[in-house]
Parts: C-alpha cells; sequence; structure tokens
C-alpha cells in the first residue's frame, strides 16, 4: 500500500503496484491444425491434452474454444489479435500437426501474447505418432515456462505402487505413468510386496522396498530392462530408499534387531556407510539437492521429528518444533523448503518448511483423515501424495489415491488412477 | 527352500482370495475347512496348536512396543512350548495400524517384532529359532479404520516355520 | 450340481497352478516400456509469419527479443537482427538435447531455414508506433462502459486509503494543495489511488517464485491525454538477480508490461492535470504476493 506521490513537478508521477490478482492465466488453445483429417485428430488431441496440462496447473484458464471468434487459422499468419483480446484472453497458442512423407509426425506450435501483439515462442517437433502425447506435454511445458518463468514440469512421469484386492490381502505392485495419469504400465508382477519407489535422477532406474522371499530389502530397477538387484548385503530389513542427487548413492535405513538406523551405499564401490548410530528409530533420509545435507526423521526425542544432518552423518539438529509428529521430510528440488508428513490430534497434514527449522515457516498444505508421503514436481512448485479415507467396519469405503497441491497450498486435485494408489515419487526432468 | 514355500503358501493364499470373488466358493470352502477339522485335535507343535493352546499373537499401544502383562504371559507359553518342541521354529511378524507413516511403522514393526525374540530368548530360547520380520502398516487383520481394528492391528503374530509338523 | 463342482475344482486348480507357476518368474512380469525420442526445433519470431490479410496498422510492434539476452536491458533494446528470431534449425539434432540449449545459432539456422516450410521475411518496418496501442485503447474503450471523461469510481478502496493517510495529507495540506487545479499540480491522493488500483486489477503477479524479491519490474509509462498509451511501457529496471536475466525475471517482466497495456487508457485521470501524468514509472513488488 506505498504511495508516494510527486514531491516536484519535473519528476514523473511513481506508483508501486504490489498487489495483484491471483486467478488463473486465460489463455486460448484452438486446436492444432492439420490437412488430412488424422492431422486434425492429431492436432485436437494434443491441443486438449496442452489446456489439461496447464489447467491442472492451476496457473491457466484454457477458454472455452465455443467463444472463439477467429476460427479458420493458418498457422503462418498472424492471429487477429483483436479477435483474441475481445473474448479476454491474454495468451494464444496455434498449432499445426502434420504427417510427413516420411511418416514421422510434425508438430509446430507458436505461442503469442495478445496483449502485446506478440510471438513469445515458437517451435517444432519430430517424432512418431503415436508419440503426440509426450510432444504435447512439451509443448505445455514451454508455454508454462514461458508464461510463468518457472521450469515446466509436463513432461515427467510418476512411479507408484498400484493397489488391489481386499484390505487384509492387499496386492502392492510398481506401476510407471505419465504426470497427468495416461501411460499407465506396471514394473512388477505383484506378487511380491513392493513398497515406496524413488527415481533416479536420470529416471532411468528406480529404488523401491521388495518383500521378494519374505524378505524386506532394497531393490535396484532398470525401468527399461527390467534387470534389478538387491542394494547391499545387509543383515537384517532395508527400507526407505532414496537416491542420492548425482545417482552415485542409495540412502536408505537398516533394522538390525529393532534399531533402525541410517546408511548409504556406494553404488560403484559398493561400500557401505553408516550415517546414525542412535537406539531410536531414524529412517526416511532424503537429500539436500546440493548433496550437503541429509533430512530424515527420528523419534530420539520421544516422537517422530524431523531432523538436518551434513550428508557424513555429523552435526544433526533438529527442524520441527510444532505440536504433533512429523514423518518423512523431503527436500525440494529448488533446496529451499522441506515437506513432510505431520500428524496432530488424529489428522494427518502435508506441510512445508525451511530446511534451517525456523518454526515460523511451516505452513500446512492438506489436510485429511491421511495424507502421507509428499514428492515434488522437478520445478519444487507442486507435490503429489497419496490420501486414504477411512474404511467402513466391514472394510469397505475406503480408497486411497494420489493427489497433488500447489506450493501454494491452492489447486488442490486428484490425480486419475485406475483404482487405487500409493506412494507416488515424481521423476526428475526427462533429458 | 523354507521361504520359497511359505511364498507358496501366500500365492495359494492369495488364489483362494481371488476365488473368494467366485460365486459358489461357499460350497467348496465349507469342504476345505471340515478337512482340517480333526477329532483328535491339532498336532502337538504345529501352528493349529500354537493358535488354540498358546496363543499366537500380542497386543501393543499406539506407537509402543513394551510388553504388557498380557503379552509377557502369552511369550511365555510361547517359551514353554518351543522348549516342549525343541525342533519347531517361528517368525514373528510385527504389524501396526494404519494411524502412522509407512517408513517408520515398517521400523515400529521391526521394534515390536524384536521384543517377542528378545523375551523369548531371555526365557532361554535358542534365538536361532526365532526369525523377525515387520509387515509395518501393510498386513491388518482387521480391516474398519477405528479403534477396535487399529488396536486389533497393532501385534506380533508368531507362525510356525519349521518342526515336526511341517 | 456335480458338474459345477468339478468345475470349481478345476477353476481352483488352475488358479493354483497359475500361482505356483508365476512364482520363479516375479521380476520379468514388467511391461514393455520405452522412452521415444523427439527432436526440436525452435521456430522464428513473428519475421516468419506472414502478416496476410492484415492492414498494416495491426501489425505487430516489433518488441525486443530479449530471451537470449545474457544482460538485464536497462533500456528498450533496438529491434533485434533478423537472425536473432530465425529457427534454430539443424536436422541432424538429437533427442531433446535441444530443448535446453540457449545459444541461438544464426549462422547455420540462414543456411538451414531455406528448407523450413516457412516463407522467410525480412522483419517489417516498424509499423508506426502508436497505431497499434490505438486500436487497443479504442478496444478497451468498447469493452469499457464507464464514461469516458469521469473518473471510474474506487469509491471504497480510495476512501480507506484516505483515511489511512490522514497524517500524511494532513502534513502535506500546507504546500500542496489538494484539489487545486492547473499545470503542474499534483495529483490527489485518490487520483493516485485510483490508477494504482486500476493497474492492480490488471496484474497477475509470479506467485510461488523462490525469490519474489529479485522479481521487482519498474517501468516507465507514457500516456496521451486520452489516458491511452503513447508507446509500449519501457522497462526502467527489472530483477535485482546477481545471476542476471532467467525466466523467472523475463516472465515478471512480461507480466508487468501486459498489465498495463490490458488496463489502458487510463482515462478517468484528470485532463487539466495532464502534465502530471503524461510520464508515470510503476513498479512492480510480487514480493507480498507470495505464499510465503
Amino acid at each position: 500500500m506505498r504511495i508516494s506521490a510527486p514531491a516536484r513537478a519535473e519528476e514523473p508521477l511513481h506508483i508501486v503496484i504490489d498487489q495483484g490478482k491471483v486467478e488463473p492465466l486465460p489463455i486460448a488453445l484452438p486446436g492444432f491444425i492439420g490437412k488430412s483429417q488424422a492431422e486434425r485428430d492429431t492436432g485436437t488431441n494434443i491441443a486438449k491434452v496442452i489446456s489439461d496440462d496447464l489447467e491442472r496447473s492451476g496457473l491457466f484458464r484454457a477458454l472455452d474454444p465455443r467463444s472463439f471468434i477467429e476460427r479458420s487459422m493458418d498457422f503462418d499468419t498472424l492471429p487477429r489479435f483483436n479477435d483474441w483480446r475481445i473474448i479476454n484472453t491474454e495468451a494464444l497458442v496455434t498449432g499445426q500437426a502434420v504427417i510427413q512423407d516420411d511418416g514421422r509426425l510434425r508438430v509446430e506450435f507458436r505461442l503469442w501474447d495478445v496483449v502485446r501483439n506478440q510471438q513469445l515462442r515458437g517451435k517444432k517437433y519430430y517424432t512418431t505418432p503415436e508419440n503426440w502425447r509426450r510432444i504435447a506435454h512439451l509443448v505445455s511445458d514451454e508455454i508454462y515456462t514461458r508464461l510463468t518463468g518457472e521450469t515446466g514440469y509436463f513432461d515427467t512421469r510418476v512411479v507408484f505402487v498400484q493397489e488391489s484386492g481386499s484390505k487384509i490381502a492387499r496386492r502392492k505392485r510398481l506401476a510407471i505413468m505419465d504426470q497427468d495419469g495416461a501411460n499407465v504400465s506396471f514394473l512388477t508382477d505383484g506378487f511380491d510386496m513392493a513398497l515406496t519407489p524413488r527415481f533416479s535422477p536420470t529416471a532411468q532406474e528406480v529404488t523401491y522396498l521388495s518383500y521378494f522371499n519374505n524378505k524386506p530389502r532394497v531393490y535396484l530397477l532398470n525401468i527399461e530392462s527390467g534387470q534389478q538387484e538387491v542394494v547391499g548385503d545387509f543383515p537384517g530389513m532395508t527400507f526407505a530408499p532414496r537416491f542420492s542427487p548425482d545417482g552415485g548413492k542409495i540412502i536408505m535405513s537398516l533394522d538390525t534387531r529393532g534399531n533402525s538406523d541410517i546408511y548409504v551405499m556406494d553404488l560403484r564401490n559398493r561400500r557401505q556407510t553408516r550415517l546414525t548410530e542412535h537406539p531410536a528409530i531414524d529412517t526416511a533420509p532424503s537429500y539436500a539437492p546440493d548433496s550437503r545435507a541429509i533430512s530424515f526423521e527420528s523419534d530420539r526425542s520421544g516422537r517422530q521429528q524431523l531432523y538436518v544432518m551434513r550428508s557424513d552423518g555429523t552435526d544433526i539438529r533438529r527442524i520441527s518444533w510444532g505440536e504433533g509428529r512429523y514423518a518423512t521430510p523431503v527436500w525440494s528440488p529448488r533446496g529451499d523448503l522441506i515437506a513432510f508428513t505431520k500428524m496432530l490430534r488424529g489428522r494427518f497434514y502435508i506441510g512445508v518448511m525451511r530446511p534451517d527449522g525456523d518454526p515460523k515457516t511451516e505452513r500446512l498444505l492438506t489436510e485429511s483423515f491421511l495424507d502421507e508421503g509428499p514428492t515434488w514436481a522437478p520445478n519444487g512448485r507442486v507435490l503429489m501424495f497419496f490420501r486414504q479415507t477411512p474404511n467402513r467396519r466391514d472394510g469397505s469405503g475406503g480408497t486411497v489415491r494420489l493427489w497433488s497441491v500447489d506450493l501454494t497450498g491452492y489447486n488442490l486435485r486428484e490425480v486419475p488412477t485406475l483404482g487405487d494408489a500409493s506412494d507416488p515419487a515424481w521423476s526428475p526432468l526427462i533429458k | 527352500m523354507r521361504m520359497l514355500r511359505l511364498s507358496k503358501i501366500a500365492g495359494l493364499a492369495v488364489g483362494a482370495l481371488l476365488l473368494a470373488a467366485c460365486s459358489g466358493y461357499n460350497g467348496t470352502s465349507s469342504v476345505a475347512s471340515d478337512s482340517y477339522a480333526d477329532p483328535s485335535g491339532p498336532v502337538a507343535g504345529s501352528q493349529e496348536d500354537l493358535e488354540a493352546n498358546v496363543g499366537d499373537r500380542i497386543y501393543f499401544a499406539f506407537d509402543r512396543y513394551d510388553l504388557n502383562d498380557a503379552a509377557q504371559a502369552t511369550l511365555r507359553r510361547q517359551g514353554a512350548w518351543m522348549k516342549m518342541h525343541p525342533s519347531v521354529t517361528v517368525l514373528v511378524a510385527g504389524n501396526c495400524d494404519e494411524r502412522g507413516t509407512r517408513e517408520y511403522n515398517l521400523a515400529l514393526g521391526a521394534r515390536r517384532a524384536n521384543s517377542a525374540k528378545d523375551f523369548l530368548t531371555s526365557l532361554g530360547v535358542d534365538p536361532a529359532r526365532v526369525s523377525t520380520i515387520s509387515y509395518g502398516k501393510e498386513r491388518p487383520t482387521c480391516m474398519g479404520s477405528n479403534e477396535e481394528c487399529w488396536a486389533l492391528n497393532r501385534n506380533d503374530i508368531t507362525s510356525v516355520t519349521g518342526g515336526p509338523a511341517s | 450340481m456335480r458338474f459345477g463342482f468339478f468345475l470349481s475344482v478345476l477353476a481352483h486348480v488352475a488358479i493354483v497352478m497359475a500361482a505356483v507357476v508365476t512364482l520363479p518368474s516375479m521380476f520379468d512380469g514388467a511391461e514393455e516400456f520405452q522412452m521415444l525420442p523427439v527432436e526440436i526445433l525452435e521456430i522464428g519470431s513473428e519475421t516468419n509469419v506472414r502478416a496476410a490479410a492484415l492492414k498494416i496498422a495491426e501489425a505487430p510492434e516489433p518488441e525486443p527479443v530479449k530471451e537470449e539476452e545474457p544482460k538485464f536491458a536497462e533500456a528498450p533494446p533496438p529491434p533485434p537482427p533478423p537472425a536473432m528470431n530465425e529457427p534454430v534449425a539443424d536436422d541432424a539434432m538429437p533427442a531433446l538435447a535441444k530443448a535446453s540449449d540457449p545459444k541461438p545459432k544464426p549462422k547455420k539456422a540462414e543456411k538451414t531455414s531455406v528448407k523450413n516450410t516457412m516463407p522467410r521475411r525480412k522483419p517489417k518496418p516498424p509499423a508506426p508506433q502508436s497505431k497499434d496501442e490505438l486500436d487497443l485503447g479504442e478496444l478497451q474503450a468498447l469493452l469499457d462502459k464507464a464514461p469516458k471523461d469521469e473518473p471510474k469510481p474506487q469509491p471504497q478502496q480510495s476512501d480507506d486509503a484516505l483515511d489511512s493517510l490522514d497524517d500524511f495529507l494532513a502534513e502535506d495540506q500546507a504546500d500542496l494543495p489538494r484539489r487545486a487545479i492547473g499545470l503542474g499540480d499534483g495529483l490527489t491522493i485518490s487520483e493516485v489511488d485510483a490508477l494504482r488500483q486500476e493497474m492492480q486489477k490488471c496484474w497477475r503477479p509470479p506467485t510461488g517464485a523462490a525469490n519474489p524479491e529479485e522479481l521487482i519490474v519498474e517501468l516507465r509509462i507514457f500516456l496521451k491525454e486520452d489516458g491511452s498509451l503513447v508507446r509500449a511501457p519501457r522497462i526502467e529496471r527489472s530483477g535485482t538477480s546477481t545471476f542476471g536475466k532467467n525466466s523467472f525475471t523475463m516472465a515478471a517482466e512480461e507480466a508487468a508490461r501486459r498489465a498495463v497495456v490490458m488496463c489502458a487508457p487510463y482515462d478517468f485521470l484528470p485532463a487539466d492535470k495532464y502534465e502530471r501524468w503524461k510520464e508515470v514509472t510503476v513498479t512492480f513488488d510480487p514480493a507480498s504476493m507470495v505464499g510465503y
């Protein structure tokens, strides 16, 4: 609310704007054009996926195509900006899909600022026709980045646990999908219980907990080859694995005779190093993006709380000081925040706080009967987690699903899955 | 080998559960359970013997792994029973209710299983005969989301993995 | 009944067999998973586009292309050389590698863009600069039902601001007659406030950014007597980041400029004090708008 009236006539009037509108940016996405029916279909599908991506981010509002005035558009012609401004859009995306003589699909798009009458972005992509969805996500990323400044996260995947069967004999298998819920495929057959998958920084591998042979151990799975191996040679249960930011190490908990401590295993030389040594439960480790620090949870104070230590295990500091129990700290890829699960008076919350543990920085984003296990989109702007609803007395009624929420706490949405799903882990940006 | 066999049993259980959805299962079910009904009682040293005459599970308070009086009494009976059947080996599985986070509950289940193992060992049972596993909150025995179910799901379940009956 | 029982037994056996058979092959159940390559090329900016069937008046004012600029723009840079806008074409480009390549390769583009399906055109001579903004102004005026020469009603907000600024006013009243009329006289607080209110209605600040304090943008705007823009707003100051311009500062600049353009014309400003508002600097400060 600062206002500075001019003191002297020579100086121009100066005003400060520190309040704005927090509403999604209106954007128009006519179907990408094409000459043949196949091209037009692909173009329509691409525009729909982009529109859904942007809407789901909560930062954009895709306008109803029925309101569009300019209809027949040529990709290489300037849009009639007035026709778009008059329907109150601020951005316009035009595009075309071409199936070339060599059989490849070419997709081109232009992003227009219709307020200032200029092209902001233009790109073309070549791929195989069945890969149109990926191109749509790449275009969404471009639009999102150009208009918000944030790195896009639409061309990413999510690995998660697909749940099926009765609540007592639950079948849990690893699955992978695009971040919008499309293209689901299974990574394990579900015969052995699989839990807590996490991506490697290249998104080529997943580390997770498998009950193969009824021995809970951390495994490393190559997504493309399907090959996997047990990580390390530990005497007891290993669990809660997570990759180091460079992908060279896996950090996890090892249980020996009822005591869980944190270990790190170097994947190159197979060396195992113990990082914590305390009779309390130490688990859910997560590296800072610069690899210098590790966050984890421990009940060494008497109940679950969050801690940060140097990556060699020294200088352990508690960072959670609020009421209740805190769990599953996950460092943001941006490094500025740690997301966590909080339990207080029978309710579960997803929240974020700064790694320095300043209690004033704690913000709770969601609340329900059971919200658990946040994972960050690679731009550090969106969180995904799973939400379980209570079962009735006979075990029916309860569901467990994936949800996403913006860092600001807005835009809470269910991520579409086929049936029950839990333990989501967002992939890094796919290179 | 034992583990593999256990997995197979688990496989059968899954198969049976899949079939539970079939119509007409009820008839077969009664046939199957009839075959277990042995008028002379369960084989000594078997899982059925443990469940019927000793007690195969103990319960814990919320977020706790210490053994209350009832738990200690059950474990004393289990210890005596294991001495009576010296070839029996067991697996103690620690379980938790759904009101905690997954990874913490895996650790807590391990603590609970280990509490029982330590107690049995203190009674003179060879630790090599008692293995442990944690299922965290993944293997509830009671399905509802209510205090009664949660209390039942905070447990250790002992199962026979080897011995005269196997 | 007996047949049904037989079938049931058969089914049970089959399922048990299936369960046992699947046992050894626990890890090869994964379905084929393949990552498909995508090639990406840049498409040039508006210079590639035919302005078919468009009046020259509607040609976009060439905005400086700041995308690849390494430094802050102190003042609006001159229209970019055409090469900046050309497609970065590199046919044998490996999948996705180009997507993050920030460097334009103008020379290569010159050559390879020949096979581009889009006709290359020289940049249009800058259209009469104010024309486009004039069109926009007219459009806004059409959309705006408020009578042209009266200030738009901003009663509540203005009054609030006035209340909270009583002290300020009391101090100033001696040498700054509030409702005085005449060239060179200052605007009243409520007049300034009306302008501020109007602009913040159009401004969509960057929220959720890691360092919002680095996204402060200061624009200088030049207004005609009817309140419309003389030309596109000029960036006076942008970003305090030591890392130079990035996608965040760029998006912040554009959001600020869009706000100013979108809200024009500022026809509620008192015509008799035109000298005081023909030039205005506006600071857009998102710091208080972020979740933190």
